[in-house]
Parts: C-alpha cells; structure tokens; sequence
C-alpha cells in the first residue's frame, strides 16, 4: 500500500491507537527469577561451612590472632598517620558536615534531590561500612566530631569544664543506644524521606556528642559513647590496615577484632547491628507483610492513630529482630558453656562477640548492595550541587544511574559470596579465640559445635531475608 | 569553626543566587545516536508551512498527495476526546517499529472523503528527562520514547473522525491514518477543567501499611506519597499523577512519573505532588484502585492538576512530556 493512502482502512487500524488500557492483562509485579533455588545455595553455604569447620579442627591447632603481627606501611605509614594528615582529614569532615547541614536546610526538600538523605543513608552509612572493611578506621581519621573537639580542646586547654572519668559499666551502651536510634530514624521513622527532619537529627546529635565529649573526654566518648566512631571502629578492625602510635601499618586481615574489648555494651552494639539488618530484610517479605498490618491492627485498635500505628508496629518489629537475633545468640552461648571450662555463658557472650563482626559485615553488604550500586550514584549529581542551586561543581550534575552496572543474577551470586565468607570469617575468630580460652584444641572444638549452628543459622537467616526481600 | 563553616556556605549560597536548570534545552538530553537528538530538535518545532494546505481536499486526496509511506502507523497516546478543542498525542511508528521523529502535522475529518481541516502542527514534547530523574524503567528502555507529539485539533461534533498524522521526512512525508472518537462534553464523565476534583485518598506509606512494593512501581520509588489527595486538596496546588511506571502495557505510555519528579524538582515548593499507582495490590486482573473510579478512568497514566480552590486547572490523559506537564502545572500557580 505505497500509493494512495487508503484511509477506508481506518477502523482496522485504529484498533492499536490507544493509551494505555486499565483493563490490560498481566499479572502482579514480577522480578527475574532467581539464577538457582535459594535452598539449594542455603545447603551449599551451609556445607561449606560445616567444612570449613572440619578443616579448621584439622589444620588450625593454635591460635594465631590473638597477637597479630604488625609492620608499618613503607614509606607512606607514617605520612597517613601524621598529625598534619589526621588535621586535614579532620577539617575535611567537619566542612562535609557544615555542607551537610546547610544543604539540609537550604537544599530542595525532596529526598531525591537533597544530597542529605544520600549522603547519610548510602555514601556515609553504607560506603563507609566498605571503605572501613578496605582501609581501615576511615571514619576516625575523618570524624567531624572528633575533630571539632579535639580543635576546641586545643584551644580552651585548660580552662574547659573538668573532665569525669567515664562510668565502666557504661561501656558502648551509649552506642548501641546510638545506633538504635539511627536504624529507627532509617528503617522505622522514614526520616531519609525528609531532608529537614533528617537534618535536624544529624544538628541534634552533634550537640549531644560534643556535649559528651565535654564531660568524658574527646577520645573516650569516640571510643566508647560515639555510636557512628563505634561502629565504624569494629567493621575496621577486619581491615589488614591499622594505625599504631600515628604509623599506618599492616596486619592479617581479621586480626584486628580478636583485640576487641568486649567492655560492657559490646555484646548489644553486635546484636544491633545484626538485628536492625535482619528488621530491614524482614520488612520487605511477605512475613512481615502479614504480621506488620496485624499489629498496626491492633494499635489502632488500642487508640493509636493511622499514622502512628504503623510506627509502633515497625518499632516493635525493629527491637524483637534484635532481640531475636539476641536470644539465638544467647542460646548458642549458653549451649557452649555446656562443654565444661568454667566459663560463665555471660563472659562466653563477650569472649566470642567479636567473631559476629564479619556476619554484620556481611549483613550489610549483601542487603544494601544494590542501594550502594545503583542509588548511591546519585551522590555523583548531588554532589556538584550540594545546595540545590543549579550549580554544577564537578561537572557530573547531568548524570544518570547506571542501572547496568551489575545484573541480578551477578548480585545474587555476590550477596551470596559475602555471606558464605563473612560466616567462616567468623567461624574462624571463634574458633582461634576458644583455642586461646579453652587451652585444649579438643574442648575447644567441642565448645564450636554451638559456635558453628550459631552461624549455620545465621547465613540461613541471611539467605532467607535476601530471597524474602527480593521475592 | 563548624558555625563559620556554616555562616560561610550560606553566604556563599545567598550570594550566588541559583539556577533551576530551567533553561536548559530539553531536546539537549535526547541522544545524540542515529541523529535522533536533531530529528527529534527539527519535530519540536515545526511550521504549518511546511505541510500541504487542506483548502477544498478530502483527507484522501489529501493522504493520496503527500502519498505517505503506507505501513507507518500512528500510536494514540490520548483517547478521550470532546466536542470543542482537544489535545491529539500520538507517537509514529515506522515498519520497523521505531518511532519516527520529524516535523509532524494533522488533518482531520469526520469521514476519510470529507473536506479536511489542518494542518494543525504537533510539535515533539521531549519525555527525556534530566539523568537524576530516570527510572530503571527508563533507563533499560531498549527503544526509548524520546518526545511525543501533541496537537491542539478542533473537533465541531461528536461521531468518528478520521484523523491524517503525516511527518515530513526530508523532501517527502510520511503519513499514517488513525481514528478518533468524539463525544459530547456531556458525555464524558471524567473530571474536567473547572469541576471540582474528586476528594479521594490516594496511598501513602500508612495506607499500604509500610509495604512499598504497593505504593510505587517505580524503581527506585518516588517520593511522591507523602499526603493523600484529600489531606490536601482545596488547601494547595496538587498535581495528581495516576500512572503505573512498571506496569504500563503500551509503547506511548511515556516515563510521566520521571517527568513529575523533574517537575516536583522545580515547583515543589508551591504545588503538592502525589503519584497514584493504577491497580489494586500491582496487580492489572485484581481491578483498579478506588480513586481511579472515583475519577471514572478507564486508562493510564493521567495527570490532574488542581487549583487551591479545588477544581481542576487541567488534565493530560495518555503521554505528555516536559512542556506539557509544565504548562499543566502553570495554570494552577
């Protein structure tokens, strides 16, 4: 029909003019299909763990991280470790924040715009996690806290309020507390949504922490009350870098966390950590799909309103994953003071903390890693118009997410690799620590027995909540 | 030192001013491959000049002179039309099913052997939106919509009528037939400029009870669910957007809830925002959502932009691009 154009065809042809129907035919939102069954890859992470189990029992007869060997840096360990270093990166961080906090107020309110909500939720909360897996206590060198209270220090001396020794039994119960309360600003309070709100929080806890640190000392406070410092501070000690009297050096990758003081508050900053990951995996299954709606339910019932009922349930919801996450690790404790050693199952609690470190490690890798990929590069454009203004800084403000960056099926397989690793990185600090507790590798081995379906039955959790949040 | 750092940048921030980014040639972020960005440049601007004068010709003797390409095709975007002036969108698609960009103009008639009227010029409105604003769905379009045209076409009575699109294509034209129906503005129960808006709620995170999978196809989801329709409507501007980004089943569909977060971008401030999902639980055989009733929708996606007052200031039905969408927008500020 390349002649004349029959318009008597019209009606046939008009059949496939038309917006979109509402009466189309399809079926709910599918995702692509998982590569294999998730059951399959939870057996095959837990054989491996099993072996490596048996393979630690066998080849791993002493311990050897306990008192890790340290060299420094050539060249470059003392330069990264000097004063005008730690002063630079420290100004650094507090510009990044007085960025932050203008750009939270002056920025467009929208958390697609703001580089607030990002920054805060992906580049800080999340990319630090990997650049202190990587490089070790990044966060310390540019904490904007510590520096502006170290700067203050210097300059008030003493004439600044006196010090009072920090409470032992206070130990990282602050962070914990912390850290709960960041997690509910993200998971529970939607706080990331508005850039205002969010803003607020980040103006509100400066205020507090350098109020702490005023009362307990700079160093103190960050090592102990500081929930970001403490966070932070355990995912580093994994690194193979580690700073000692202001060199950078090298140790064995993991070394660092067997040196963990576990003071009190460590054992519950560990179940946050791996608690509050576990809450924002759940969330997005359909078990807490069912649950969640009941217990809103039963809030509005009691007299709470709409909108707040959903923010109890997630808030409950938010304490029993970690005290869930608690209670198992209780249980495998207190079955690994069944084996004799005259250890009491709240010093095994402490005693072996530090080897679910790499579990939360992981737990964090493999449930933020597309929000670290694909959303994260959104700091890219942010970035070069901190305020919203139009500016273009750094030449990126007209760029896009590549959402080709990583297919599905490579995620799956990542996520999958960083739980199996995380877990028998874990299994082997614990397994080093209780040679260096028990004394005999025999009841050493015997005490993990528990320690291994401690973390079978974390990397089955894992698992289940990637597949829960991508079912 | 953190309160000089903070002085300083406002400072800074007061004293440069901003720049929206609204002047920024939004044919500029179509790409560049195949010429698409300067066919696409040429469509959006086109002169009635250019096309043949409907003066004493049937649309098929007009059809029969610029003797178009006959397995071109038209891609409605809009479907309800009423007596009066309406907005005609449409895509043209060529035998390869790509879609054809190029100055574009109509003709219309009731029946292909009457008098033609045009030609009424459908500039291209680009659907390209800034790289911050693209959705997954966007970004893995393997065949973009790059620009949609539009025509304001008067339609003197209700019935049938034939519709020409022809495209010009260097020193020839491509032309492709479609039909349209009419109805009385009586008939058309969808809310229209000047009436109230209905007072629906529209899903928020408390109403979906925390699922977001319900709330938003988008991917990554918009922000755009913040209030419902009726906690705000009558106390501000609102920009109502009934759309479904991952469920869509037509190619002319358009990324309108990409080009509504550009837009919320810039006029956030002054309007509210609210993108409605289309069908209950995301599933299309599950039934549409009760405020598409309320609004009497039979398709997707919709925009309604409503005035402080309440009542409607304007409705886009179908794909709408950037220049569309702010226009809508214009008439409730």
């Amino acid at each position: 029909m390349r002649g004349a154009l029959k318009l008597v065809l019209l009606l046939a042809v008009a059949a496939l003019a038309a917006p979109a129907s509402a009466a189309a035919h399809g079926g709910p939102i599918q995702r692509t299909p998982l590569p294999l069954d998730p059951i399959l890859f939870a057996w095959g992470a837990a054989a491996v763990l099993v072996i490596s189990f048996a393979a630690l029992a066998l080849l791993w007869p002493q311990a050897r991280l306990q008192k890790p060997s340290w060299r420094p840096l050539p060249g470059l360990g003392p330069v990264l470790g000097s004063r005008t270093v730690e002063a630079l990166c420290g100004l650094i961080g507090v510009a990044l924040l007085a960025i932050l906090i203008v750009a939270g107020y002056v920025g467009p309110d929208s958390a697609a715009d703001n580089l607030v909500p990002t920054f805060i939720m992906i580049t800080f909360w999340v990319g630090l996690v990997v650049l202190s897996l990587l490089f070790g206590d990044v966060f310390r060198a540019f904490n904007p806290w510590r520096a502006i209270g170290r700067a203050v220090g210097a300059v008030v001396g003493r004439r600044g309020p006196t010090r009072r020794p920090y409470p032992e039994q206070l130990g990282r119960w602050p962070a914990a507390a912390g850290l709960v309360m960041f997690t509910w600003i993200e998971l529970v309070g939607a706080w990331a949504d508005r850039p205002v709100t969010l803003t607020n929080a980040i103006v509100g806890y400066t205020v507090v922490t350098l109020a702490a640190q005023s009362v307990w000392g700079v160093e103190t406070w960050t090592r102990r009350g500081e929930a970001f410092s403490v966070y932070f501070n355990l995912f580093a000690r994994i690194s193979p870098f580690e700073t000692r009297d202001r060199v950078v050096g090298v140790r064995p990758p993991l070394a660092g966390l067997p040196q963990l003081d576990p003071v009190p508050g460590t054992v519950a900053v560990v179940m946050v950590m791996i608690g509050t990951v576990t809450f924002d995996g759940l969330s997005q299954g359909a078990l807490w799909n069912s649950v969640g709606p009941a217990l809103q339910d039963a809030f509005t019932w009691l007299g709470a309103s709409v909108a707040a009922a959903p923010k109890l349930a997630d808030t409950i919801g938010l304490l029993a994953a970690v005290g869930f996450v608690s209670g198992f690790y209780w249980l495998g404790m207190e079955g690994a003071r069944s084996v004799g050693g005259n250890l009491s199952a709240d010093r095994l609690r402490r005693t072996f903390v530090h080897a679910l470190v790499p579990i939360a490690a992981v737990y964090v890798l493999a449930h933020y890693l597309t929000y670290l990929l694909f959303e994260g590069q959104a700091i890219q454009y942010l970035a070069s118009d901190p305020f919203g203004q139009g500016w273009d800084l750094f030449g990126t403000a007209s760029a896009a997410i590549d959402f080709s960056l990583i297919s599905q099926n490579g995620t799956w397989y990542l996520q999958v690799g960083f739980v199996v690793i995380g877990h028998v990185a874990a299994l082997i600090l614990a397994h080093d620590r209780a040679l260096a507790t028990y004394g005999q590798a025999s009841q050493a081995v015997r005490s993990q027995y528990w320690m291994l379906a401690i973390m079978v039955g974390f990397t089955m959790l894992a698992l289940w909540l990637l597949r829960q949040a991508g079912a | 030192m953190l309160a000089a750092l903070l002085v300083g940048a406002l400072l800074t921030v007061a004293g440069c001013g901003g720049d929206d980014g609204s002047s920024e040639d939004p044919v500029s972020r179509v790409p560049e491959e195949g010429g698409l960005q300067e066919q696409v440049r040429a469509a959006s601007s086109p002169d009635a000049a250019d096309f043949p004068s409907a003066d004493g010709k049937t649309l098929n003797q007009l059809a029969e002179e610029v003797r178009g390409g006959g397995s071109t095709e038209v891609g409605l975007a809009t479907s309800v039309f009423t007596v009066g002036k309406d907005r005609l969108a449409f895509g043209m698609i060529d035998d390869q099913g790509q879609f054809v960009y190029g100055p574009t103009a109509v003709y219309v008639a009731p029946t292909p052997d009457d008098p033609a009227e045009g030609p009424f010029v459908a500039p291209a409105d680009v659907l390209v939106t800034e790289g911050r604003y693209r959705s997954r769905q966007a970004a893995e379009e393997g065949d973009p919509f790059a620009a949609v045209y539009q025509s304001q076409v008067p339609f003197d009575q209700k019935g049938p009528w034939a519709v020409l699109a022809v495209t010009r294509s260097g020193n020839t034209y491509l032309a492709a037939p479609a039909q349209v129906q009419v109805n009385t503005k009586k008939a058309d129960d969808v809310p229209d400029v000047g009436d109230p808006a209905p007072k629906v709620a529209t899903d928020t995170l408390e109403s979906v009870q925390g699922d977001e999978d319900l709330l938003d196809t988008r991917v990554p989801p918009s922000d755009m669910h913040r209030n419902s329709f009726d906690d705000v409507v009558g106390s501000k501007p609102v920009a109502l957007l009934f759309a479904t980004p991952q469920l869509c089943q037509s190619r002319v569909c358009g990324p309108v809830t990409d080009i509504a977060l550009q837009m919320k971008a810039k006029y956030g401030d002054e309007m509210e925002f609210i993108h409605q999902e289309v069908y209950v639980d995301n599933d299309p055989q599950a039934g549409l959502r009760e405020s598409l009733s309320a609004f009497n929708l039979r398709t997707e996606p919709w925009l309604f932009v409503v005035g402080a007052d309440g009542r409607i200031t304007a409705r886009l039905e179908g794909s709408f691009g950037l220049s569309a969408f702010e226009d809508a927008v214009k008439t409730a500020l």
